[in-house]
């Protein structure tokens, strides 16, 4: 398995190849040697997840290490394929409404979600900005996520 | 004036109410008052920047159980409200700040 930075960016499926509640043991071949033989790095970034970083960083994988299931990737700086065939990361957040009004911002995750699609969180270049601010920001990073990871039952690991 | 505060938290609508209670509170110390609040789920941030950092009692409900945007967050700052951590609270609708920085 290869990961494809230029892959489609798809809500709630996946992006750069790699599928969303993927188990880790069915695709060892991509974290065997991180760090160490292959780019990249890992670190666990709360008890029960570990995110595994690729090549310089343009995609990254988060694993649930309670049932060792993918249930975020995200595309950093790097990462050329686009969600919804036109939103990139690096692209400004006003440029990104433009084109699709359905992106809105939520304060209270400071992300850009959008309308009507699951699965989905844009990160903004700044630490919880004021919402005013966000239009003239860029978009850092794109993260999928299994939906159902974003429930009760999902942040108690039964998923 | 923080024991006054720490006796007025007893649920998570009383920081809804008034999201000031927070005032020089931890999250630990918010944690052993409400953290088993049915309904309520102690988390860290789980998207943007700082995802998997700070620490968050969220609310889930409905059919689904989804997120129903009611939230206390102890975010660990470092951004445009500067470096130090502080309190966030969402009642689904507005988001209030809470810290010395604000």
């Amino acid at each position: 398995m290869k990961l494809q930075s230029e892959a489609e960016i798809i809500p709630n499926i996946g992006l750069g190849g790699l599928k969303l509640r993927a188990k880790i043991t069915d695709i060892q071949e991509l974290f065997t040697g991180l760090g160490v033989s292959k780019k990249g790095s890992f670190r666990i970034i709360s008890p029960f997840e570990v995110a595994y970083s690729f090549g310089e960083g343009e995609v990254e994988a988060t694993v649930d290490v309670r049932n060792g299931k993918i249930f975020r990737l995200t595309a950093q700086n790097g990462y050329a394929g686009t969600l919804f065939d036109k939103i990139r990361v690096g692209m400004k957040i006003s440029e990104a409404v433009k084109s699709d009004p359905g992106f809105y911002y939520d304060e209270s995750q400071e992300i850009v979600l959008h309308k009507g699609t699951k699965g989905l969180a844009i990160d903004v270049s700044e630490t919880d900005p004021p919402p005013e601010i966000v239009p003239d920001l860029d978009i850092a990073a794109i993260s999928v996520y299994a939906e159902e990871t974003d429930t009760l039952r999902g942040q108690e690991g039964c998923w | 004036m923080a024991d006054i505060a720490e006796h007025a938290i007893n649920s998570t609508d009383d920081i809804l109410k008034n999201p000031q209670l927070l005032y020089e509170k931890t999250p630990y110390d918010v944690e052993k008052i409400i953290g088993n609040t049915p309904g309520w789920y102690v988390e860290t941030l789980g998207k943007g920047k700082h995802k998997g950092q700070g620490w968050m009692l969220r609310q889930y409900g409905g059919a689904n159980g989804e997120p129903t945007g009611r939230m206390i967050q102890w975010h660990p700052g470092g951004g445009h409200h500067g470096p130090h951590p502080y309190w966030k609270v969402s009642d689904g609708k507005i988001v209030t700040r809470i810290g010395p920085q604000f």
